[in-house]
């Protein structure tokens, strides 16, 4: 069986190689270039070539293809040893670890969380909520434990620098796979496939280098649009400690009053808001007129950065289960919730904050009061939670 | 924080094409006056050397073109914007280590006020 696949093989490669012999005398008999000398060359060049292609083609495109992908998985090794290096810098910096970091930084970066089993839906949410819990409880005590030195905004900073090198890390492990892979298979589907997606992929992967030195100096990123609208609201007000690592200001605005909530700074930190909103209603009765959301949304191709949008429901990210719990609680107390976001691409989000996001802080505070204006009356509580990563804000 | 990427070698790079490119050129008028003179096989080499390296010149500079757009937008400047909340004195200063957003940096020069970091942002270097 095989033999007999094999010498087929043969026979058909051994006739295109006659096929190309054939086609180069006839080259060389009628000569589209001339007949002669030199000519003669240009000829069978031209008629290899375009034969060569003819049969040849898919794998002299799978090999072009494979050529870029090595690039980028080179680029991406540089990227996350340049994260990597940059991390171990600031460990060293800021925690004054009496041992080398390397390897519990190591160990950080392989960390992995498994997701909970979905094929019961009902209560999935509180238990991703659990797990995430105990994944960040245990990244920062590890970091704490890597860095004995650092303060709780500075662990916060180093945890979200982490990350952002986890992620490279990640990035580069699964690029460098699916290479490995179609290089191994020589797979046009593979190949193809991860071609396809690296420009989008090597986009992210220069957000997150772009993060690590945001996070590693403690600027504010993108993300952190709605926390800074929310500070800006708490601004001269008494700020006190609500669930889970959030802050609450009560202000007033036209006779109404406000509380504004945003993660705890200026370390890097999202905080709970679904938990942090429960628990202001529940200290209000769920007496709330209104719950207005700011955060920072991503913008489509040709959207200019810092645009505003309005808009119905909770406005924010993550998989999903503060969200949950903000919509629980508004369904519960039959409070409408009204987002407003501030566009931005992916590499504005996690990197430190442009000009045009923090222009747009001021119209959306405008924005905030024309709805309070607009959908309350005199007396009523209204909540405006800005959300995001608080890094470098208070 | 200014971190600027060096763009010399891209510059030189843009160079080595731009003469690449300039040598196809002549290689091009030299193939033309072969096949004026019915040169056919001058004209042939020199149009293919000619071709080949219009299409290299070309594809580099493209593409260092689109590398010195990169490494410009890594070219940012953070600055801190430090602003009294009594009289509105505004000073825009290069963001320094510790700096947040509502940090205390000390007293206004003109009322004594309380001078507070208002805003920090990364500004992209302007092209020369």
């Amino acid at each position: 069986m095989f033999i007999t696949c094999h010498s087929s093989l043969i026979k058909r490669k051994l006739e295109e190689i006659y096929l190309l012999g054939f086609f180069a005398g006839i080259a060389l008999q009628t000569g589209i270039f001339g007949s002669s000398g030199l000519n003669n060359l240009v000829n069978i060049l031209f008629f290899v070539s375009f034969f060569a292609f003819m049969v040849f083609g898919q794998q002299i495109q799978s090999r072009i293809a494979l050529m870029q992908i090595d690039g980028a998985v080179r680029k991406l090794e540089n990227m996350r040893n340049d994260a990597k290096t940059l991390t171990l810098k600031i460990l060293r910096d800021i925690g004054k670890p009496k041992d080398d970091p390397t390897p519990g930084l190591n160990s950080l970066l392989e960390q992995f969380l498994i997701d909970p089993v979905s094929m019961d839906p009902a209560g999935i949410v509180r238990k991703f909520d659990h797990l995430l819990d105990v994944r960040e409880a245990k990244f920062k005590s590890d970091i704490a434990r890597i860095a004995p030195e650092a303060t709780p905004p500075q662990v916060n900073n180093l945890e979200n620098l982490v990350e952002a090198a986890w992620a490279l890390n990640y990035m580069f492990k699964v690029v460098r796979h699916l290479y490995l892979l179609g290089k191994k298979t020589f797979s046009i589907f593979v190949i193809f496939q991860l071609q396809a997606f690296l420009p989008q992929i090597m986009l992210e992967a220069e957000a997150y280098q772009g993060a690590t030195k945001a996070f590693a100096e403690g600027h504010p990123i993108g993300d952190g649009a709605g926390a800074l609208v929310a500070s800006k609201l708490m601004r001269g007000r008494e700020m006190k400690k609500v669930e889970k690592d959030m802050v609450a200001a009560e202000t007033t605005v036209e006779g109404r009053r406000v509380i504004a909530l945003k993660a705890e700074g200026p370390g890097g930190n999202v905080g709970k808001p679904g938990d942090a909103i429960r628990q202001v209603l529940e200290e209000n009765n769920g007496k709330a007129a209104m719950i207005v959301m700011v955060d920072a949304a991503l913008k489509l191709e040709g959207e200019k950065t810092g645009e505003i949008s309005e808009g119905i429901g909770a406005a924010i990210g993550g998989i999903g289960t503060e969200r949950y719990k903000i919509e629980e609680e508004a369904t519960k107390f039959g409070i409408p919730v009204y987002a407003i976001v501030i566009k931005q691409s992916i590499q504005e989000a996690v990197t430190t904050m442009k000009k045009e996001i923090v222009e747009a802080a001021e119209p959306v505070l405008e924005r905030i009061k024309r709805l309070i204006l607009e959908r309350t009356k005199e007396g009523d509580l209204v909540l405006v939670a800005g959300i995001g990563n608080t890094a470098g804000i208070v | 924080m200014n971190s600027r990427p060096t763009t010399f070698y891209a510059y030189l790079l843009i160079a080595f094409g731009l003469v690449i490119l300039g040598i196809s050129m002549w290689a091009m008028i030299r193939a033309l006056s072969y096949y004026d003179a019915g040169d056919y096989p001058q004209f042939f080499v020199y149009g293919v050397m000619a071709s080949v390296g219009t299409v290299l010149a070309l594809s580099s500079i493209t593409q260092m073109r689109r590398r010195m757009m990169v490494l410009r937008s890594l070219a940012i400047k953070v600055l801190s914007v430090v602003l009294c909340a009594n009289c509105g004195f505004k000073v825009v200063r290069t963001f320094s280590a510790g700096d947040y957003v509502a940090k205390e940096v000390g007293k206004c020069q003109q009322c004594q006020g309380a001078m507070r970091v208002d805003a920090i942002y990364a500004e992209e270097q302007k092209s020369k």
